[in-house]
């Protein structure tokens, strides 16, 4: 027998980590259908019943506003889980009961874990879990998931209410609301009995939310519109008797029925409104003149570890490690095998270079998600964004934009999968669309190149103008963007602020291996494919014949033919083109292919050779034109691999790659005829 | 008087809320709803963080101004 369980939950209620301490290594992330929203699911470690868990959206409440919200009540009403378990975070039982009121509306079974009892105990406080059961009507059961108390026995209650399912289907609704609305429910009931009972819906809820006026439901019911005038009659005649909306009404009746169970079962040790300890650092971490500085230094010590000694040092090691030690076995390995010169060359220079280029940036990432998740579980993250919020406000986006944002710098990849933080759909699009014109690492040994080559005197200043250009672009493109595409304002900023707390290790172990597990998975799939393919086209001819010059190469050819669409920009030398072609299995393979077809090899950005070579076909507007052109362009595979993920949609992965490109070919083309009409070179 | 007139630390009581349906919703499910009674901790260039039920919330200006209060 298989049994599915909903954990459900505000956001920072402790159900992600009671979602791990139930599941451990079993679970797996997806996205829920349509949406970006990510889906949990696992299954209940130590149990011989299969069973199965799925971490429904962090949210508030039931009303069907936000995705999330949607999502949750879809899956609860639709897929029908065996049990509901309502993780409530017991520090902020108040707020947290209006979710749970809401749940126990729907008429399934649900039950109630009060998480975070050990806070609760070392404050003194104290709530009659016996009591508050009695007045919910739901079993209300005690844990601690961040210490691992209470997880078996929930699970083991909740699979007692699955397996005798009518006797856990609180049976007696509680009353919460007042005796007038009770009284119109009463006779609404009967009328969406019909349509509540084809959908397997409870229809005295069916019968409250049609009176709120919930509009999906009405949909999703197809109720006749005769019937909706029935209920709009019941609902008038109660908003004229209390004089107040409908849907307050029902709100203000439920945190009434809520503030009166509470001032019965807890009772709190501390009293007055002594700030807390999280209100103190508040009042330093988000002072008026300390916010900025605190947050810059805490951002520079992450971006310097992460991609400064740290990150270049692993990433240099295992570059090392693979091309060489690897490398070296596998070479010697074939060449003992008396492998075929094709077959060699596929493994060497077609997989272990595509792959290569992309693994050497694991621990890199592993790196800014400890970091992200350190942050996030802390409870700094809602801080920066709330201390970012009002400047990147400006350019149309949401404080929550500047993470994704700054990770940019280091890897596109990451960054990318970052701005899953942000809730609504339109701020997350637009941020990544923005993060990937922050210049990589990988873009780095390419302004190198030509700055060592074109620029000797000021190759400082000129790298410093990319990135600066990437940034106005990208402030540009968020004003343009904005006012064009995702039109609408940036969702208002309302964020509730978690208390500060040690984050656990466990808690970041998870978080951190788990996003890296999905990038080398994911992306790991489309670079094999990418690097199988572009080593392909740039050995064989169009006659398959395996070819020395890869200007002769189907690669070539093709580059050749691009040729003209880079011409305004300046580049008309078909390898400059072909090596924008192949930088996006890795930007910074563009060097090797300059070096390749500029006949020195494959070259190291610091190779005066090159650089000679490079000043028969640039020139310096050309090169400054080249560099802007593969800051902007479309990101690399891995990158576009994320997007596509994180986006969710083909649709917006083209716009976003087909306007980076776009931009990238426009901002190239204004440098270099700029530059021609200024009389540069 | 709109929250963004509340001086910081004092306690005054939500009265009303002018936002949108679907802000007004959200803020709902966080606790802010008339007869709460609301504290702003803190102040950044017109952000607020406030503590309602136990919990506290960032609110930007503009999600402030639509909040009414009574002292």
């Amino acid at each position: 027998m298989t049994y599915t369980f909903a954990l459900v939950g505000n956001p920072n209620s402790g159900k992600t980590t009671m979602f791990n301490e139930i599941t451990g290594s079993t679970q797996y992330v997806g996205n829920w259908p349509g949406v970006t929203v990510e889906k949990k699911e696992g299954k209940a470690r130590k149990f011989k019943e299969d069973i199965e868990i799925v971490d429904l959206p962090g949210i508030y409440s039931l009303s069907p506003y936000t995705m999330e919200e949607i999502i949750a009540r879809d899956y609860i009403l639709d897929e029908k889980p065996d049990v509901v378990i309502n993780i409530v975070d017991a520090t902020n039982i108040e707020r947290n009961l209006y979710l749970t009121t809401q749940l126990i509306e729907l008429g399934i079974p649900v039950i109630v874990a009060l998480n975070m009892m050990d806070v609760i105990k070392s404050r003194e406080d104290r709530i009659d879990v016996e009591k508050l059961s009695a007045f919910l009507g739901v079993p209300v059961l005690e844990a601690s998931a961040s210490k691992g108390i209470g997880i078996q026995e929930l699970v083991e209650k909740a699979l007692e209410a699955a397996q005798s399912r009518a006797s856990a289907n609180s049976c007696e609704r509680c009353k919460m609301l007042d005796d007038a609305i009770e009284q119109s429910l009463d006779k609404a009931e009967p009328f969406v009995a019909l349509p509540a009972r084809q959908k397997g819906y409870n229809s005295r809820w069916v019968a409250l939310k049609l009176l709120e006026g919930d509009e999906k439901l009405q949909e999703k019911l197809k109720v006749p519109v005769t019937l909706m005038e029935d209920i709009k009659s019941f609902r008038k005649e109660l908003e004229q008797k209390y004089d107040n909306d409908m849907e307050t009404l029902i709100a203000d009746n439920r945190y009434r029925f809520i503030s009166d169970v509470v001032a019965k079962t807890v009772k709190k040790n501390n009293k007055g409104n002594i700030l807390t300890l999280s209100d103190k650092i508040d009042k330093v971490v988000t002072n008026r003149i300390l916010a900025i500085p605190i947050f810059l230094i805490l951002m520079f010590a992450i971006f310097q570890v992460s991609f400064g000694a740290l990150g270049s040092f692993t990433v240099d090691w295992l570059d090392s490690f693979i091309n060489e030690t690897v490398g070296g076995v596998i070479k010697a390995w074939l060449e003992a095998g008396g492998a075929a010169e094709w077959l060699r060359a596929l493994i060497i220079d077609g997989i272990l270079a595509g792959m290569g280029s992309m693994l050497v940036f694991v621990p890199q990432i592993m790196i800014v998600f400890f970091f992200l998740s350190l942050l996030e579980d802390s409870g700094y993250m809602a801080r920066a964004a709330f201390i970012m919020d009002r400047i990147l406000r400006k350019l149309g986006l949401s404080g929550k934009s500047f993470i994704p944002m700054l990770i940019g710098f280091g890897c596109s990849v990451p960054a990318v999968m970052a701005a899953r933080t942000l809730e609504n759909e339109k701020d997350r699009r637009l941020t990544i669309i923005l993060t990937p014109f922050m210049s990589c690492g990988a873009r780095l040994p390419v302004y190198a190149l030509f700055a060592a080559a074109f620029f000797e005197q000021n190759q400082g200043v000129v790298i410093f103008s990319i990135y600066m250009l990437g940034i106005v672009i990208a402030v540009l493109s968020g004003i343009l963007l904005k006012k064009f595409v995702l039109k609408g304002e940036v969702a208002p900023f309302v964020m509730e602020l978690p208390p500060y707390r040690f984050p656990t290790i466990k808690g970041i172990y998870i978080h951190m291996l788990d996003r890296s597990k999905d990038f080398v998975k994911k992306a790991g799939t489309v670079i094999f494919a990418a690097a199988v393919v572009i080593w392909f086209l740039q050995s064989f001819s169009f006659s398959l014949q395996m070819v020395e010059d890869a200007g002769e190469s189907i690669l070539g050819f093709i580059g050749k033919a691009i040729v003209p669409a880079f011409a305004p920009l300046g580049l008309d030398d078909w390898r400059a083109s072909v090596a924008l072609l192949t930088g996006l299995v890795a930007k910074e393979v563009v060097v090797a292919t300059l070096g390749i077809l500029s006949g020195v090899g494959a070259a190291g950005e610091d190779s005066a050779e090159l650089a000679a070579a490079l000043q028969t076909y640039f020139t310096p507007l050309k090169a400054y034109a080249y560099m802007a052109f593969t800051l902007l362009y479309m990101p690399c595979i891995a990158a576009f691999g994320a997007i596509k993920r994180e986006m969710n949609s083909w649709k917006w992965t083209f716009f976003t790659i087909s306007y980076q490109t776009g931009t990238a070919w426009f901002v190239a083309f204004l440098i270099y005829q700029g530059g021609r009409l200024l009389g540069l070179e | 008087m709109p929250l963004t007139m509340l001086s910081v630390g004092k306690v005054a009581v939500i009265n009303g809320c002018r936002a949108k349906d679907t802000t007004r919703k959200y803020l709902e499910g966080l606790g802010i709803v008339p007869g709460v009674p609301i504290i702003i901790i803190s102040e950044m260039g017109g952000n607020l963080i406030v503590s309602v039920k136990g919990s506290r919330l960032a609110l930007s200006k503009g999600v402030a101004g639509q909040l009414t209060v009574q002292v």
